[in-house]
């Protein structure tokens, strides 16, 4: 039963260890506690794999590890085409944007260039 | 006082219950049905209404519950739009204070699009809604909106999963007379209202998490079209030129789960 508990979104469950060493400019939102969705339907099955927690913000830092995930990114933030792919550029901190579920998440990643 | 009220009509609902079983001659010993039949059967009436449709459109106010790390609980709002063709065809529009997002299913690719981000995701999807349903959910972490209008009726509804099953009574709403049903499961309570006629379509859904101390609730309040005029080209994405499209994570776990879709890489032409 506790699978089920899954379901919830956790919005910021636990940060992202990388963010533990980062403290500047957050960008306020004022959604930033919440933990827990109601449900929003009756008949599914449980998830085999929880939501992947993320921050609630992004800061314009030098020191955020490759693999955090934050759910908006400063909007002095550039977004740049490698390729075929999107990135957004803050300084010498790249992120992908990425679906976690219906969300769109923005993961550090090393710069593509 | 709440809780008393609440009493009194459950066991109003229990005596007429035990009263209509009495009329069968059931044995005077039997105790009180916790799930009755009828309210059982009026689910299943309206699953079946409700799979016998080709084509809708669906509107639905929504209220859901947010629980703060404090307890306190925040009230979302926001409207959501399905059309729906069976079994194949769905395009919705969901707006709230948190997203903006449309969705678009034409039975062989299925998309998100968050029109003020200007991102898209798209992957390969299942033949059928319900079975769309199914992977969005479990390989993408994505929530069908009103997901349970395409899972009644199926084996997927799980009336076996029923702990108690009430009629309230008749109760309008929004103009329409309805009978309302209260259901009891291990994880959620939830209540239906079902338009009473040959039309029984669910005009009110309340869906209350009782895992959760606070008991956070979603509440969905429907209008319907059953003959609205769809046109085949809604149910197929074509990005705009400015929109990027961009992956799904999908976590290593659900790697081995049976792959219905491929996840989408980049570069590829979502429109096939």
């Amino acid at each position: 039963m506790n699978t089920r508990n899954r379901r919830f979104r956790k919005v910021l469950g636990t940060l992202g260890a990388g963010l533990a060493l980062v403290a500047a400019s957050f960008v306020a939102q004022p959604n930033a506690s919440a933990i827990i969705v109601a449900r929003t339907a009756v008949a599914y099955r449980p998830r085999p794999v929880a939501r992947v927690a993320v921050a609630t913000t992004a800061v314009a830092a030098t020191a955020i590890a490759v693999g955090t995930v934050v759910n908006s990114v400063p909007p002095s933030c550039s977004t740049v085409m490698v390729g075929n792919v999107a990135y957004h550029q803050c300084g010498s901190t790249w992120y992908q944007p990425r679906y976690a579920g219906s969300q769109v998440t923005y993961v550090v990643v090393n710069p593509p260039r | 006082m709440v809780i008393r009220m609440k009493a009194s009509f459950v066991s109003v609902a229990i005596l007429s219950v035990a009263l209509v079983r009495s009329g069968r001659a059931a044995p005077a010993e039997t105790p009180q049905p916790r799930i009755d039949p009828q309210a059982v059967s009026a689910l299943e009436r309206m699953g079946n209404f409700l799979r016998s449709q080709r084509a809708m459109v669906v509107n639905a106010e929504t209220a859901t519950d947010e629980v703060l790390d404090s307890g306190q609980k925040i009230q979302r709002n926001g409207v959501a739009v399905l059309k729906v063709s069976r079994p194949d065809r769905l395009r919705a529009e969901v707006n709230s204070d948190r997203t903006n997002e449309q969705l678009f299913y034409d039975g062989k690719t299925f998309t998100i699009y968050q029109p003020q981000l200007g991102y898209y995701g798209s992957f390969d999807a299942p033949p059928t809604l319900a079975q769309l349903v199914d992977v969005a959910e479990q390989r993408y972490g994505i929530d069908m909106p009103l997901a349970d209008l395409f899972t009644w009726g199926t084996e997927r509804s799980q009336v076996a999963a029923l702990k108690g099953a009430i009629n309230v009574g008749p109760s309008m709403v929004k103009g329409v007379q309805c009978d309302h049903y209260a259901f009891h499961q291990a994880d959620v309570d939830w209540q239906v209202w079902i338009q009473q006629g040959p039309q029984p379509l669910p005009r009110k859904m309340v869906i209350t998490t009782t895992t959760e101390k606070s008991r956070p609730q979603h509440s969905a309040v429907l209008s319907w079209d059953l003959a609205p005029r769809l046109d085949e080209s809604m149910f197929t994405f074509t990005p705009p030129a400015t929109a990027h499209r961009i992956d799904f994570d999908v976590a290593r776990e659900n790697a081995s789960l049976p792959r219905q879709g491929r996840a989408p890489s980049h570069g590829q032409n979502p429109n096939r």
